[in-house]
């Protein structure tokens, strides 16, 4: 029979082996996303439909990231984002695009650096990203594979304005930040 | 590529017609009535300071292209190469939808235009849209005698083989003898399961009554998905024209593109920004301007159909800032329009299980001024005698 006490600060105290459960029932709902993971996640959303281009690819990363999964509890690697040549990029993310593409998750087709170059699961891709997506709660799988779909919708130009609207320290760097006026309200004609 | 269409429903009286279609792509059920999304609403979505989502199973890329434009298309090579570019840019960003077709339509005026290769035009266009990798490919209406156009028609369905399905365009604004010439070819291509989607280019429905009278007779029991092309946003008495057109002839309907920055006309341009942006209401299914509105109220029925409301609050409370600002009435007409397709959809889905369970009448009876519209079509609404009410039942 396990026993709990309460402190006076309201902090609880359990014997091991309670805690011993608590501990291992946490570790079993709540799984740590790599970035691999994280990749799996974005495109098993969505898993029969590519992403078009390297910005819309870092952008929808980003996005998943700051919108959606940091509002969970659900832990998930810093893939480190920095300010770069158009907005937000993780070069650590990149790398594991390549290492999904090497290893036969993933599939990249098309010109390079363009909008037209496409990024897609592969069948292993699709098996091995199943099992990551499935073990995220319901509602999130809703939530993301729905905000795929508008993040689809606004192409290159619509997805950078929406994150140098929302994320302005992120554009500092960028090389298209001036084709992007900044639109206040509530300041006159400004 | 599997589809299969069944029709639910045909609903009929003295001043409507209406359908309730099934159509399965791949899998995936397509319920109509339904808004097909354009290319300009994505674009409205792509300036609106959010990230909602617009979806429809059916996405259209509709351009209707001016005399300079049709010269250009066929005398020079970037210009179509600029077309393939496009085509693809919307087809990646329509990618969900189960049924994506583009129609580069020259306007009216092009088609009597001495000189113009009707033939060179059609070649043109159908390998832009093959090159695009579109599996629908469409037929622009051309303006060919009813003869030649048969031919065409049978040569169109050879060129685009197994890999891509023809949608052929007809132009209600055409005399019916015409369209009775090529509407038994159809109907041989609809039984044999070659077509499933038949594109039809709006006029109002006073101009064209005997075209739209045949079409109807012709089609309604045809299993053939309409996707009625080129509706303006709105029609007499600023009802708004694609819920009118749910009612006379259509499953899908797509909106006209606007090219430039609105109506170039100086007297639109004049107008204060609280007349010249406007709103889709759905109650009553008309598109009013900002003047007209409820002040404040509207701000709160409108800012619910978005993500990050509160911006979207902001920048409605600040509309007359757009009065001489181009950038920010671009983010209110953007907002007007997401929002319209937004509303206009979930209203769609509504009417439609009153057509689908045959309740027409009582779905009428809580939309008023559509009534009216349908029992007088040719009369301004504003100066109409209301019709008295339908009784309403509850289903």
């Amino acid at each position: 029979m396990s026993e709990e006490f309460i402190l006076a600060d309201n902090v609880k105290v359990y014997d091991l082996k309670t805690a011993k459960e608590i501990i291992s029932k946490t570790k079993k709902d709540v799984r740590s996303l790599s970035a691999e993971d994280l990749i799996f996640v974005l495109f098993y959303s969505q898993k029969e439909n590519p992403i078009y281009g390297r910005t819309m690819l870092t952008k929808q990363m980003f996005l998943l990231v700051n919108e959606i999964l940091s509002e969970t509890s659900i832990k998930f690697q810093d893939v480190k984002f920095v300010p770069y040549s158009y907005g937000p990029y993780s070069f650590y993310l990149m790398d594991t695009i390549n290492h999904l593409n090497f290893s036969g998750d993933l599939i990249i087709d098309g010109r390079k650096n363009s909008s037209k170059e496409s990024f897609i699961l592969t069948a292993r891709g699709i098996d091995n990203a199943k099992k990551v997506y499935d073990s995220l709660p319901k509602n999130i799988r809703d939530i993301i594979s729905n905000k795929r779909i508008g993040w689809d919708q606004l192409g290159t130009k619509g997805i950078l304005r929406y994150v140098y609207n929302y994320y302005p320290a992120f554009k500092q760097n960028s090389k298209i930040k001036n084709k992007f006026k900044e639109i206040t309200w509530g300041k006159g004609k400004g | 590529m599997s589809i299969k269409l069944r029709i639910d429903n045909i609903g009929e009286d003295n001043f409507y017609n209406a359908r309730a279609v099934n159509l399965n792509i791949g899998g995936r059920v397509i319920k109509t009535p339904m808004r097909a999304l354009t290319y300009q609403e994505l674009n409205s979505k792509a300036d609106v300071p959010d990230e909602v989502t617009l979806n429809s199973d059916v996405s259209v890329i509709f351009k209707k292209l001016s005399s300079t434009e049709v010269a250009k298309l066929m005398a020079t090579n970037p210009y179509p190469k600029r077309q393939i570019d496009f085509i693809e840019d919307y087809k990646a960003r329509m990618q969900h939808s189960s049924a994506i077709f583009s129609l580069l339509q020259p306007s009216r005026g092009v088609l009597t235009e001495h000189g113009f290769d009707r033939d060179k035009y059609l070649r043109i266009v159908s390998d832009i849209q093959k090159e695009s990798g579109l599996k629908f490919i469409s037929f622009p209406w051309l303006g060919y005698d009813s003869t030649t156009l048969l031919q065409k028609y049978k040569v169109f369905d050879n060129y685009c083989g197994n890999s891509s399905e023809p949608v052929f365009i007809l132009d209600i604004a055409a005399q019916p003898r015409e369209l009775e010439v090529v509407l038994p070819y159809i109907k041989s291509l609809v039984l044999s399961g070659r077509i499933h989607l038949l594109g039809i280019l709006y006029k109002r429905k006073k101009d064209a009554l005997a075209s739209y009278d045949l079409l109807w007779k012709f089609l309604k029991e045809l299993e053939v998905g309409i996707v009625l092309l080129d509706v303006p946003r709105e029609d007499l008495g600023s009802l708004s024209a694609s819920h009118v057109q749910e009612f006379v002839l259509g499953d899908m309907i797509a909106l006209t593109s606007v090219r430039g920055f609105g109506s170039k006309d100086e007297d639109i341009i004049k107008k204060p920004i609280k007349d010249r942006i406007k709103m889709f209401n759905s109650p009553d299914l008309k598109i009013a301007p900002i003047s007209k509105l409820e002040s404040g109220e509207w701000i709160d029925k409108i800012s619910p159909s978005f993500v990050k409301n509160s911006e979207i609050i902001h920048a409605l409370k600040n509309y007359s800032e757009a009065e001489n600002n181009q950038d920010k009435e671009r983010v209110l007409r953007a907002i007007s329009k997401a929002h319209e397709f937004i509303e206009s959809s979930k209203e769609f889905t509504s009417s439609r299980k009153y057509i689908q369970t045959g309740e027409i009448d009582y779905y009428l009876g809580t939309k008023q001024e559509l009534l009216n519209s349908l029992k007088t079509p040719f009369n301004n609404l504003s100066t109409a005698k209301a019709m008295p009410p339908i009784k309403k039942r509850k289903i």
